[in-house]
C-alpha cells in the first residue's frame, strides 16, 4: 500500500482516518477541516487518496469486502457535505467516467460484481450498478439513460457468456457500439472469449478492471 | 454487513487466528472452537432465500438433529465399482475417496468423451465429476435456455459411454448435469438413461449464507427422485466473511445449514481466494483443513474438498499444486471433489494429474502422515508453484498432451509426471507404485 502524507495535520488525520476505515470518525473529521478553513478539494483529494489505499490493502487482503464497502459509505457521506460547497463554489470535482455494471442474464452471482463496483467508485467513476440476471437490451437502456461511458458484463457462469454476445449485437444493431467501450470479467471470462465476441477489455479480477477502463477511457 | 460483524465478532471471541506457516492444522482447541462458532453463526444468520427475501431460521435442535440423521457411510455406484463414501474422522482406517474428473470444466463437444475417458482409465479414481459442454451441435447453451436440457443429457450419454469403455460402467457420476446451471438441467436428467439413483447431483449454497426457488427446486427435485445430492458452498476468502477465520466460520455455517435446509447427503467445500480464485492458496488449504478437522472430531460428515489449481495440464506446476492438495485434505480428514486445472476455466485438464493426486493421497495414507508432517510438506510444495499466482502457466490443450484416440498421455507429459514425482518423494511422500 502507498502510504500518502500531507503537509496539513487535519489532512493526514483524515487520510489516515480513511485508511483505518473509522466510519463515523473520518466524515466528522473532514467536516472540521472544512469549517476550519481547509481547501475543500484538498479535503476531497485526501479522502480519495485514504479509498484508494484501503482498496490496495483489499488486494492485499489486509481488508476485506465489506469493509471497502464502508470505506465507500465514508466518502458518500463525507461528500454530502462537501458537495454542496462545491456547487456553491461552482468548483468541479472531474469523474473518471460513468459506468453501468451488471450480471449477464441468468447469472445471479453478485459477489464479483460488488467488488468491481465499490472498487471502481473509490478510483473516482460514476458506476450504476444494474444487478444480477440483467438482460441486454435493459443493460443498453440504462447505458444510455445515464449516458454511461462504459458497459461493464460480468459472469460466472460460462452459459451466460453468449449473452454478452447478444449484448455487443444489440449495440451494433442499434447503432450504439461506438458510443460505448464494453469489459468482461468474472470467473466463466477468457481473453480469447473477449477477442471472440469483440468486447473492448477484458478483466481477471476488479482491480485488473479499473485498469482496464482507465486505460480504455483515457485512450491508452 | 451483518455478516461480517457477526463473524468478526466470534472470531475474536473464540479467538481464531490464521498464521501463514500452519496450514494443515492439528489444532483440536481451534477446530472445535470453529465447530461451535459456525454453529452459532449458523443460528444468528440463518439462510436468506433471494427469491422470498425470508430467511430460513433454524434452533440448534433441529442443525443437531440433521447433523444426527445424516449419512455418515454411502455406497455409491452399482455392483463391482461400487465404492463406499465415508465421513471421515481421524485414524478411521480408511483412506479418503477420490473423485476424478474435470469439475464443471468447459470442454469442446469433440474432446468431450475422450477428456472424460482419460478419467474413467485411471483405476485409482474411484468416481467420477463431468466437465460441462457449453456447446451442442455449434449451438451456444444458455442459462434457461432448452439447449441446457440437451447438453446436460449429452453429457451424461457421454460419461456413461467413457464409464462403460473403460469397463466400470457402475462408477458413481458425482454432480451429474454439471452443463447446466438450473434446476431445468436438473430435471432433464432425472431418468435411468441419464442420471441414475446411483449418481448424485449438486446443489449449490450461493455466497454467503443464501439460497433461491431455483437451489430449492433442486432439493426438491432430489426428494422426489432419489439420487443422492451434495451442496456446493464457495465461501470467498476476503469477501462478505472476512478473512481466511471468516471464511471458515461461513463455510461451516453453510454445511450446518445446508445439512439442514437441503438435507444433502455430501457436501462439496470450495473456498475461493478473492484474489487468486485457486483453493491451492496458503489460505484456501487451512479454511479446509481447519474445517475438515472441525466436524471429523464433532460432528463427522462426508465432506469433499474441491481442489481447483491456478495451473493447468501439461506443466509442473500444476502437479505441484496437486500434490499439495492431496497431502492437505487427507491429512485433515476429507474426501475429494477432483482436481480442476486453470480454476475450471480452461480445457487443459487429462487424467494423469488426477492420477498423481490419487498416488499422493494413497501415500499419504499408507505412511499415516502426521499433520504436522503434512504441513512441512505443504509449506515446502507450496514454495514451488506460488509464482504461478502471478504469473499462471495454464498448460496445454488435452490433444497436446495426450492421444485422443488411444487415450494414453503423450511422453512428454509422462516425463514430467515422472520428474515430479521423483521430486516429492525425495521431499518425503513414499509412494506405494
Amino acid at each position: 500500500m502507498e502510504y500518502h502524507k500531507f503537509d496539513i495535520v487535519a489532512l493526514q488525520d483524515i487520510y489516515d482516518s480513511m485508511v483505518e476505515i473509522e466510519d463515523e470518525k473520518t466524515p466528522q473529521l473532514a467536516e472540521k477541516a472544512f469549517n476550519d478553513g481547509v481547501d475543500v478539494l484538498k479535503i476531497i483529494d485526501a479522502l480519495t487518496k485514504g479509498i484508494n489505499s484501503v482498496g490496495d490493502k483489499f488486494e492485499a487482503m489486509e481488508c476485506f469486502l465489506p469493509e471497502l464497502i464502508i470505506a465507500a459509505g465514508i466518502m458518500d457521506e463525507a461528500m454530502k457535505f462537501l458537495r454542496p460547497e462545491l456547487e456553491k463554489k461552482k468548483l468541479f470535482v472531474g469523474t473518471s467516467g460513468t459506468i453501468v455494471i451488471a450480471n449477464l442474464q441468468g447469472d445471479i452471482h453478485d459477489i464479483g460484481r460488488n467488488i468491481a463496483t465499490v472498487m471502481l467508485k473509490a478510483s473516482g467513476f460514476i458506476v450504476h450498478d444494474l444487478g444480477h440476471d440483467v438482460k441486454p437490451d435493459v443493460i443498453i437502456d440504462k447505458a444510455v439513460e445515464f449516458n454511461a461511458d462504459v458497459i461493464g458484463l460480468s459472469s460466472l457462469l460460462t452459459t451466460s457468456l453468449p449473452y454478452s454476445k447478444d449484448t455487443i449485437k444489440l449495440l451494433q444493431d442499434r447503432g450504439l457500439r461506438d458510443r460505448f467501450k464494453v469489459v468482461m470479467g468474472g470467473a466463466a471470462v477468457t481473453p480469447d472469449y473477449c477477442r471472440d465476441v469483440q468486447a473492448d477489455g477484458y478483466a481477471k479480477d476488479a482491480a485488473q478492471g479499473v485498469r482496464v477502463i482507465s486505460s480504455l477511457l483515457s485512450g491508452k | 454487513m451483518k455478516l461480517f460483524k457477526t463473524a468478526s465478532k466470534l472470531g475474536k471471541e473464540y479467538d481464531l487466528k490464521f498464521d501463514k506457516d500452519i496450514i494443515v492444522t492439528a489444532d483440536d482447541k481451534m477446530a472445535d472452537a470453529v465447530f461451535e462458532g459456525g454453529m452459532r453463526l449458523a443460528l444468528e444468520m440463518g439462510m436468506l432465500s433471494q427469491s422470498t427475501q425470508r430467511v430460513i431460521q433454524f434452533e440448534e435442535s433441529e442443525l443437531r438433529l440433521a447433523l444426527k440423521v445424516a449419512p455418515k457411510e454411502m455406497i455409491l455406484g452399482i455392483g463391482k465399482d461400487a465404492r463406499t463414501m465415508r465421513a471421515r474422522t481421524f485414524g478411521d482406517g480408511h483412506p479418503m475417496t477420490v473423485c476424478g474428473g474435470p469439475p464443471g470444466t468447459p470442454l469442446p463437444e469433440e474432446l468431450f468423451l475422450p477428456v472424460m475417458m482419460s478419467y474413467a482409465k485411471e483405476p485409482l479414481i474411484d468416481i467420477i465429476i463431468p466437465g460441462s459442454l457449453t456447446r451442442i451441435e455449434g449451438m451456444d447453451v444458455r442459462t434457461n435456455g432448452p439447449l441446457e436440457i440437451r447438453a446436460n443429457r449429452q453429457e451424461m450419454i457421454w460419461v456413461r459411454e467413457a464409464l462403460e469403455r473403460s469397463g466400470r460402467p457402475g462408477m458413481h457420476i458425482y454432480a451429474a448435469g454439471e452443463s447446466s446451471a438450473t434446476e431445468l438441467g436438473t430435471l432433464a436428467i432425472c431418468n435411468e438413461r441419464y442420471m441414475r439413483i446411483s449418481d448424485s447431483h449438486m446443489i449449490p449454497v450461493l455466497s454467503e449464507l443464501k439460497t433461491d426457488n431455483a437451489r430449492l427446486s433442486r432439493v426438491m427435485t432430489g426428494l422426489e427422485y432419489p439420487a443422492f445430492t451434495t451442496s456446493l458452498i464457495d465461501p470467498i476468502i476476503g469477501g462478505f466473511g472476512g478473512g481466511p477465520t471468516g471464511a471458515a466460520l461461513v463455510l461451516t455455517a453453510a454445511i450446518l445449514l445446508s445439512t439442514a435446509a437441503y438435507g444433502v447427503d455430501m457436501h462439496c467445500l470450495h473456498p475461493i481466494h478473492n484474489k487468486y480464485i485457486s483453493v491451492s492458496t496458503k489460505e484456501g488449504m487451512w479454511v479446509d483443513s481447519i474445517v475438515g478437522r472441525a466436524f471429523a472430531r464433532n460432528a463427522p460428515l462426508a465432506l469433499l474438498a474441491d481442489a481447483w489449481t491456478t495451473a493447468g495440464a501439461g506443466t509442473a506446476e500444476i502437479l505441484y499444486e496437486t500434490a499439495a492438495l492431496a497431502v492437505a485434505q487427507e491429512a485433515s480428514a476429507l474426501n475429494t471433489d477432483a482436481l480442476g486445472a486453470t480454476n475450471g476455466v480452461y480445457p487443459n485438464c487429462s487424467g494423469l494429474e488426477a492420477r498423481f493426486f490419487a498416488d499422493v493421497i494413497h501415500a499419504v495414507f499408507n505412511q499415516k502422515m502426521t499433520p504436522e508432517e503434512a504441513n512441512q510438506l505443504v509449506l515446502k510444495l507450496f514454495e514451488k508453484y506460488k509464482h504461478g499466482f502471478e504469473q499462471p502457466n495454464y498448460g496445454l490443450p488435452f490433444t497436446e498432451i495426450y492421444d485422443p484416440h488411444k487415450i494414453m498421455p503423450k511422453q512428454e507429459w509422462l516425463d514430467i509426471y515422472h520428474r515430479v514425482k521423483n521430486e516429492v518423494a525425495e521431499i518425503g511422500v513414499e509412494f506405494i507404485t
